[in-house]
């Protein structure tokens, strides 16, 4: 056992050791590869009318989006994430940026943080669903309840971390609040915001199609319900891979390149010798 | 930029420059809680001097620069600019060059000027130049070395034509020889703009080497003002050199 480790260790480094294209490309392809085996060799084993084999599932999946019911059930699911998403961020960004500038305001809401963090998503979504009923308001609600104190923490923390040296900096050479605010803070704070977007999307999907599957008449986490309800099983991994294409889409075409973008200062950076 | 406190009591002298002091402290004393830093410390730094402040870790050097510089205000005492009439501009070098890592070397530069009109680019190209980084001007701080990060520090400090440059241990976390290439790039400098300069250090040889006069500074007050009576430029193997340095390290060992 210690020999496989030893060698997979030491493939592992030759990969990282692999330059440009050729070592971005092949630990994805390699990941993706042996994914995509394990599913193989589940799919082999289990009966297939429970786990389909991922060309069953993906060839299902083009037909739903051939006769345009993903575009339909997706938007909707889409409209409740970005409104679910936009809610938490604003209530989790005003939050932790007042949690992290007082001390007064981070003892009044840290309860909240604590209680809005351990209560589970299911229980939001169904208060949602008993005080909205089946609108648009109960997904987005339970969204908003459930992803918040989330994004609170990392804005909270990030707050906090402003490096105060460069703070002094300014105000040692007199630079105006509005400049500071500008060219100082924010791009300190960034890199939590960032993180921030990220997990406050990654969560506000889960929820939204958790929630979707009884407190919605339409959307993904619906669908992917419906069809488990109708043992409908490869309809459901269908579904299922549209949630993680969708998923993959986002974080490769919108932040990663916008991360790109952002931290160029970074990946410009290069060790001396 | 400081706004001082100070009276204008600056007078005159023939050949222009002002015989008022660059820098008045007087009776400054700063706590943090129940632990007292600084006890009315008072002293005078003449219109273009280059004065070296000494004293051991946590003595209060670093708080009496912030101080001055207006970051800190003092609970008791004040400080005053009357050569400059009481609006002196400010210029500050950190230990730690601190540098916004997300600008180039230029917009660190251009960071600290505000809305100055008589400010563009060609300025700040002008005090990298000065300081040695005329090919860095967008380059990253992650980009450079130890030595080249506090270059740029030095550039700004004096790309806002300071009356009052004060550097904190500038020259402490880079390596030996291009702290000495710094040391001396640093006194080229001040002759050239002949700001008034406060240097806070650690090191006698350096504050020797360095400045025209040495303050000491021992549990937040000053129990030391000694003259550096050295013609520059000045060898640190010179027997006058080595005498003075035994002779400030005498006094500071015996009161410090």
């Amino acid at each position: 056992m210690t020999g496989i480790a030893h060698s997979v260790a030491a493939a592992f480094a030759r990969l990282e050791r692999l330059d440009g294209v050729t070592g971005a490309v092949v630990p994805r392809l390699f990941g993706l590869v042996l994914g995509v085996a394990g599913w193989y060799g589940l799919a082999s084993v289990f009966p297939n009318r429970l786990m389909p084999f991922p060309g069953e599932t993906l060839a299902l999946t083009v037909e739903l989006v051939a006769t345009g019911v993903v575009t339909e059930h997706l938007l909707a699911t889409s409209k409740r994430i970005l409104l679910g998403f936009a809610g938490s961020m604003v209530v989790g960004v005003t939050v932790g940026t007042l949690m992290g500038l007082d001390d007064y305001a981070r003892k009044f809401f840290l309860p909240y943080v604590v209680v809005g963090m351990s209560v589970s998503a299911v229980a939001w979504a169904a208060v949602g669903t008993l005080v909205f009923g089946f609108s648009v308001l109960a997904p987005v609600a339970a969204t908003v309840l459930t992803t918040f104190p989330f994004v609170t923490v990392h804005v909270w923390k990030a707050v906090e971390d402003v490096d105060d040296d460069l703070t002094r900096m300014s105000r040692s050479f007199d630079v105006s609040l509005p400049r500071m605010v500008r060219r100082q803070l924010l791009p300190d704070v960034t890199p939590g915001l960032f993180s921030a977007s990220r997990f406050g999307l990654a969560i506000s999907w889960k929820i939204v199609t958790l929630a979707e599957m009884f407190a919605a008449s339409n959307g993904v986490g619906y669908r992917l319900f419906k069809a488990y309800q109708r043992f409908r099983f490869e309809e459901a991994w269908a579904w299922a891979a549209v949630f993680v294409i969708v998923i993959l889409l986002i974080e490769y075409g919108v932040f990663r390149p916008l991360e790109r973008r952002v931290f160029a200062y970074r990946s410009e950076a290069r060790p001396l010798a | 930029m400081t706004d001082g406190l100070a009276e204008s009591t600056s007078g005159a002298r023939a050949d222009g420059t002002s015989d008022a002091p660059a820098i008045a402290c007087s009776d400054l004393s700063k706590r943090y809680g129940d632990e007292s830093v600084l006890e009315s410390v008072s002293f005078e730094v003449p219109d273009g001097e280059f004065v070296a402040l000494i004293g051991r870790s946590g003595s209060g050097k670093s708080t009496l620069l912030d101080v001055i510089s207006g970051i800190e205000q003092p609970d008791d005492g004040r400080v005053t600019f009357p050569a400059a009439d009481g609006d002196a501009t400010v210029g500050h070098v950190f230990q730690d060059p601190r540098l916004l890592p997300w600008e180039t070397c230029l917009q660190n530069v251009e960071y600290v000027h505000g809305d100055d009109p008589d400010y563009d680019d060609d300025v700040g190209r002008r005090y990298l130049d000065l300081v040695g980084l005329g090919d860095q001007y967008d380059q990253y701080p992650t980009q450079l070395s130890g030595g080249q990060r506090q270059r740029v520090g030095l550039a700004r400090a004096l790309s806002v034509d300071p009356d009052v440059l004060l550097m904190d241990e500038p020259f402490s976390n880079v390596d030996e020889i291009t702290a000495d290439e710094l040391r001396e790039d640093l006194l080229d400098l001040w002759r050239d703009f002949e700001p008034t300069v406060v240097f806070v250090t650690h090191d006698v040889t350096e504050a020797v080497r360095m400045a025209d006069r040495i303050l000491m500074l021992g549990d937040g007050d000053l129990f030391g003002d000694v003259d550096v009576p050295l013609d520059r430029p000045r060898s640190i193997d010179s027997v006058e050199f080595v005498r003075f340095r035994e002779q400030v390290r005498e006094q500071f060992r015996e009161q410090g």
